[in-house]
């Protein structure tokens, strides 16, 4: 009797659990409420619409939850995924028209679309490359850096692009990334676009919580200087995250322009721009703000359920303003939740709670 | 391990979720719209039933009996003012090759879908605009926007049409997300105002592959697009920027520097109010001289920063600045070019906010375009109910070019927005 | 750490007759960098030194150097910035439009009034609750213009115009015409024109009041945080908040205020910024959030706190404007503007902390 009372009581740290997992518990909550007031917020058609504008948002999400769980922000990502959709479509036709056009037939649209991928995730791993360098190596705070980037970069798309949108001169992709590989409802989300997506999403986790360098980096990210101690190469380490992050982010924003057909040199300087919906995509599926902790599959959850929320005040009628009114309470609440937590737990820092059960139990006894 | 059993467990209980309220709510909207839906339908395909039909053709008689041209705007204004098209020159083979300076150059963007042969359109069932369901799309929150859907809610009013506006701020993703739910909600029309030429191919390919006809209003589809789109309707922004820098040019005697704030760059404003004047002038007026051309945003501070510098580089040889927005870029330049003492220099800007309405009365701006936001939502209205009423349906439907200067700004009060 | 510290310390005495690179580039910084844009400036054009010149680049910077000395406040305690920046710029430009109504003061009250509830909110929040600052700002941010957004329905307020709905949107002023009907009836055109009019004040010489304003804030600014006991404060809370806790100050508090100075300091340039567009709108302040950090960051300060001061960030301002000017005056196009004005701000700022690590005060 008396141990399970203890144990109960040691192990009632349920605050520190919710917090954890509870992309879940707000995942559950959004979807109660949605199909009370508005069931045919499921219907398969509108299902698809919510996966398909979240893709972007989810892939990119992939290197931001790196970055951020090595302890550090890439505040770059935006211009990142413009310089990756317009150096898609440029390159695209600067090769198909050297494959010969439309008289190469299709090995030439093939080899121009591999080519072309190509260019971009190498734009974005160079950038990835030099972010990573300037932090981790030359040690400048990661915010500076990549402030600095995301307006260099963002003159390159412009550059690039003659401030103009790119469109590839065929259609041959387009009516490929979003066709859905089987015509049953509800499956009709998975288009390559979105395979592509899971796999990035179930990879990456894997590679966190499975491999030592997963463990490694967590550790990176919550003390760089005993890890450094413990033998990691912390330097190496904060470098490839960004570097990935680089590469998410061009092909997110690739993926993106093919889906479309057009690449769009000013992609989110307007309305909640790519990086802020990312940012508190990460921040509430619960990667901790300064490193250590963090989940890409949580992440790519809330960023579902960020984007089901605006999907379903569209639905109901309401304009941008009500959006982005939910999306500061729900990102203040969950930042609030979280520190309350870690407050909560300040406060027991040091306690010592079957001490003061047995102190209590001979209180009682007497 | 433990940690990746609960993930995985908790995906499949979000999938199991969304199955499970996908279920109920397919119950549940079979149910509700089973009542109205199969109404309208037998009234469009059997024709031969006498009851429906007659239906058909009291809604037809009663849609085109209604008349709106008469319809005024909350200005107290008319609410639809057509403009006229210009002559179209023919293409050049490529465009995108020929210098920055050559009007044909944006040919592609100036005349869009003006002689594109529409391969297959949607045919109009032509029972009566009355109790049409439409969905319009716009770009931003601007304020411009919601005078445009003013004008388009009252047009409608007028026809009794069910309108729903919606708005993606200015994200490109949220718009493609909201055809996606326009086209989910299966609307008689919809309406769109993309946000970026080359991307609207595939958004008005969307709508079309639906069956669902619709009108591109306010910014113009690059040429492919219009294969799968009724109409375009806005205003012609070549035409009126061609018309500015003729009134500009004929002011300042055919010479002068020239000096341009554009709009933002990626669509076709920017081009439209840059490049328009700069190969008008290239084309007519060889003697009015390109200085430079920057993109400060819209922003008074930025704009200001910029005007002093040119003040301060070109010195008299500025004499005309040609700016993309009437409120915050031209509030900063009048204050850049009163601070340096420099009144001389001639400044013009587009569109006919309050703010340049008050800059042309108090000579701060030399002329603005006059762009009704009303009737640029007003018109794709109008369009569709051409349309439902079996009327025919031209390719391109523009806002009429004007210019306002200090001598006519009166007319032109109070401004829309 | 320490003994990295103390190493770097030793070789710096016995080389005292050597001035290294990092040396200079350490204590000069952002006014070396200066230095070598006046000479370019040269280069540009022939009236790069005339007073026109100077009084415009000052000028066009000098509503983001209101907003840059709140924000090092908030950077100079460690929280790294304040992304409720823009919205309570926009907040206070409405609002200083619908006091307008009783007078220029009231005005001017009312918006610094509510820019102080918004900081001590946020100060609240983050000093006593110890949210994180970015996130919260950031949420801060996004609640705001929400607010703005639907109190206004998506339209703007301009001061001399009040149409039908003018008193039955906005932000308070549906709340000001109940409690005082009269309030309907004022003519605008009086009070409008002295509300413009506070953008296009000029002093002696044609120097602009928001010119004057922004000084006097720097001013201020600069005394409180390196001459006033709380700035001293503030530094020890910046370097080491544990430590600053421990040793008797009320770090929480000084946290609050430093949030507080911020969105005071954004009000002021909101309303600045409104009187500007002659509009007050949810757009008017976008962008500043960062801007400031960039001339704060070019000016020497550490983004981990407790080092730098204002008169570095009065040269980051001040050069953020000259970049522009120079490239405008080269006739460089904006695309290339940014590409450029990017470059040197990573190139700046990686040399600065770099010869802040080789000099040993850095533990980054």
């Amino acid at each position: 009797m008396r141990d399970k009372n203890l144990n109960s009581k040691l192990k009632n740290n349920f605050g520190a659990k919710a917090n954890d997992s509870r992309i879940y518990i707000f995942l559950v909550i959004v979807f109660v409420i949605i199909a009370a007031i508005y069931p045919a917020f499921f219907t398969s058609g509108s299902i698809k619409a919510l996966v398909s504008t979240s893709l972007i948002y989810i892939i990119v999400g992939v290197g931001f939850t790196y970055v951020m769980i090595g302890g550090n922000f890439d505040l770059s990502i935006g211009s990142i995924i413009n310089a990756g959709a317009v150096v898609t479509m440029g390159e695209f036709n600067r090769f198909y028209k050297i494959f010969g056009g439309v008289e190469g037939g299709d090995s030439a649209l093939i080899k121009a679309w591999i080519l072309a991928f190509a260019c971009a995730i190498g734009v974005g791993l160079l950038i990835g490359f030099v972010n990573g360098f300037l932090v981790a190596k030359v040690k400048v705070h990661s915010f500076i850096v990549t402030i600095g980037m995301l307006t260099t970069v963002a003159g390159f798309v412009y550059t690039y692009s003659h401030g103009n949108s790119i469109s590839a001169n065929t259609y041959s992709l387009v009516d490929v990334i979003d066709k859905s590989f089987v015509k049953i409802p509800y499956l009709e989300v998975f288009t390559p676009r979105f395979v592509i997506a899971i796999i990035l999403v179930v990879v990456f986790e894997f590679i966190l919580l499975k491999t030592k360098w997963g463990y490694d980096l967590f550790m990176v990210g919550s003390n760089k200087e005993s890890s450094f101690f413990a033998g990691i190469n912390t330097v190496k380490k904060v470098w490839i995250t960004f570097i990935i992050s680089g590469f998410t982010a061009a092909l997110g924003g690739s993926l993106f322009a093919v889906s479309m057909n057009a690449a769009v040199p000013n992609f989110g300087e307007r309305g909640i721009a790519p990086l802020m919906f990312v940012l508190a995509a990460t921040i509430i599926g619960g990667t901790a703000m300064l490193g250590g902790s963090g989940s890409v599959v949580k992440t790519a959850v809330a960023t579902i359920v960020i984007q089901s929320i605006f999907s379903f005040l569209i639905s109901m009628g309401m304009g941008f303003d009500a959006q982005v009114l939910a999306a500061g309470v729900v990102l203040g609440a969950v930042v609030f939740f979280e520190s309350f937590s870690v407050y909560r737990q300040g406060l027991k820092e040091g306690e010592r709670p079957a001490l003061v059960l047995e102190a209590e139990q001979l209180r009682l006894k007497k | 391990m433990k940690k990746s059993m609960r993930t995985v467990f908790a995906i499949l209980l979000c999938l199991v979720m969304v199955f499970a309220f996908a279920a109920c709510s397919n119950g549940g909207n079979s149910g509700g719209s089973s009542a109205p839906a199969p109404a309208p339908a037998p009234a469009e395909e059997d024709a031969d039933i006498p009851a429906a039909s007659a239906d058909t053709e009291d809604n037809l008689a009663k849609s085109k009996a209604i008349d709106i041209s008469g319809l005024k705007g909350s200005d107290g204004q008319l609410l639809l003012i057509y403009g006229n098209a210009r002559p179209v020159p023919e293409r050049p083979a490529d465009p995108k090759s020929l210098p920055d300076d050559d009007p044909l150059k944006y040919w592609d963007i100036e005349y869009a879908g003006r002689t594109t042969q529409k391969a297959d359109p949607i045919v109009s069932p032509a029972d009566g605009i009355i109790g049409k369901k439409i969905i319009m799309i716009g770009q931003s929150e601007h304020p411009y926007w919601g005078a445009v859907f003013n004008g388009a809610t009252i047009a409608a009013n007028a026809y009794g049409i069910e309108l729903t506006t919606w708005n993606p701020n200015g994200d490109l993703n949220q718009q493609n997300q909201l055809i996606d739910k326009a086209i989910q909600e299966k609307p008689d029309m919809i309406m769109l105002a993309t946000l970026d030429a080359e991307a609207s191919v595939q958004q008005f390919k969307k709508i079309y592959d639906a069956d669902i006809p619709s009108v591109a209003f306010n910014m113009f589809p690059s040429d492919e697009a219009m294969r799968y789109v009724t109409a375009i309707t806005g205003p012609d922004d070549f035409g009126q920027f061609r018309l500015l820098a003729k009134t500009v040019a004929d002011k300042v005697g055919g010479k002068a520097g020239v000096a341009y704030v554009t709009h933002l760059p990626g669509g076709s404003p920017y081009f439209a109010r840059a490049y328009g004047p700069i190969s008008t002038y290239a084309q007519d007026y060889p003697d009015m001289k390109t200085l430079d051309l920057q993109s400060p945003g819209f922003e008074a501070p930025k704009t200001k920063q910029v005007v002093a510098d040119w003040i301060t580089k070109f010195g008299d040889q500025l004499n005309v600045i040609i700016l993309s927005d009437d409120s915050a870029q031209s509030e900063g330049a009048a204050q850049a070019v009163k601070e340096a003492g420099r009144d001389d220099i001639i400044m013009v800007a587009a569109g006919n906010s309050k703010i340049g309405m008050d800059l042309v009365k108090s000579g701060g701006l030399y002329a603005i375009t006059y762009q009704s936001a009303e009737a640029d939502g007003a018109i794709p209205i109008k369009v569709a109910a051409d349309y439902f009423n079996g009327e025919k349906v031209e390719n391109a439907y523009y806002l009429p070019q004007a210019i306002i200067t200090k001598d006519n700004v009166e007319q032109y009060e109070p401004a829309a927005w | 750490m320490s003994s990295d510290n103390s190493a770097s310390v030793v070789t710096l005495k016995s080389n005292t007759g050597k001035v290294s690179f990092n040396t200079i580039a350490n204590r000069f910084g952002v006014f070396l960098m200066i230095a070598v844009l006046l000479v370019v400036g040269a280069f540009a054009s022939p009236r790069f030194f005339s007073g026109a010149n100077w009084l415009n680049i000052l000028s066009a910077v000098s509503i983001l150097g209101m907003v840059a000395v709140g924000v090092s406040f908030v950077i100079y305690c460690g929280k790294y910035g304040d992304m409720s920046v823009p919205m309570v710029m926009a907040l206070s430009g409405v609002i200083s439009v619908e006091f307008m109504r009783y007078g220029i003061v009231p005005s001017f009250l009312g918006a610094v009034a509510v820019g102080a509830v918004i900081g001590l909110i946020n100060g609240i929040v983050i000093g006593k609750l110890k949210v994180n600052a970015i996130i919260w700002t950031l949420a801060m941010n996004f609640i705001l213009e929400g607010l703005i957004r639907w109190s206004y329905h998506g339209t703007q307020i301009y001061p001399d115009m009040a149409t039908a709905v003018t008193y039955k949107t906005g932000f308070l002023l549906p709340l000001m015409a109940k409690l005082d009907p009269n309030i309907m009836n004022i003519d605008l055109t009086m009070r409008a024109e002295n509300f413009n009019a506070l953008a296009q004040t000029y002093f002696a010489g044609g120097i602009p009041l928001m010119l004057v304003v922004m000084v006097i804030i720097m001013i201020i600014g600069y005394f409180i945080q390196s001459k006033s006991s709380y700035g001293n404060k503030l530094k020890v809370v910046g370097s080491n908040y544990d430590v600053g806790n421990m040793s008797g100050i009320r770090a929480t508090t000084i946290v609050m205020l430093a949030f507080m100075i911020s969105s005071i300091c954004a009000s002021f340039a909101g309303v600045f910024i409104t009187s500007v567009n002659k509009v007050g709108a949810f757009y008017v302040g976008a962008g500043y959030d960062f801007q400031a950090v960039t001339a704060i960051i070019l000016g020497g300060m550490s983004l981990s706190g407790g080092r730098g001061n204002i008169i570095g960030v009065a040269g980051g301002v001040i050069m953020l404007g000259l970049i522009t000017n120079i490239l405008n005056l080269f006739g460089v196009g904006t695309f290339t503007q940014k590409m450029i004005s990017g470059a040197i701000f990573i190139v700046v700022v990686a040399v600065n902390a770099n010869s802040l690590r080789k000099l040993g005060k850095d533990d980054a």
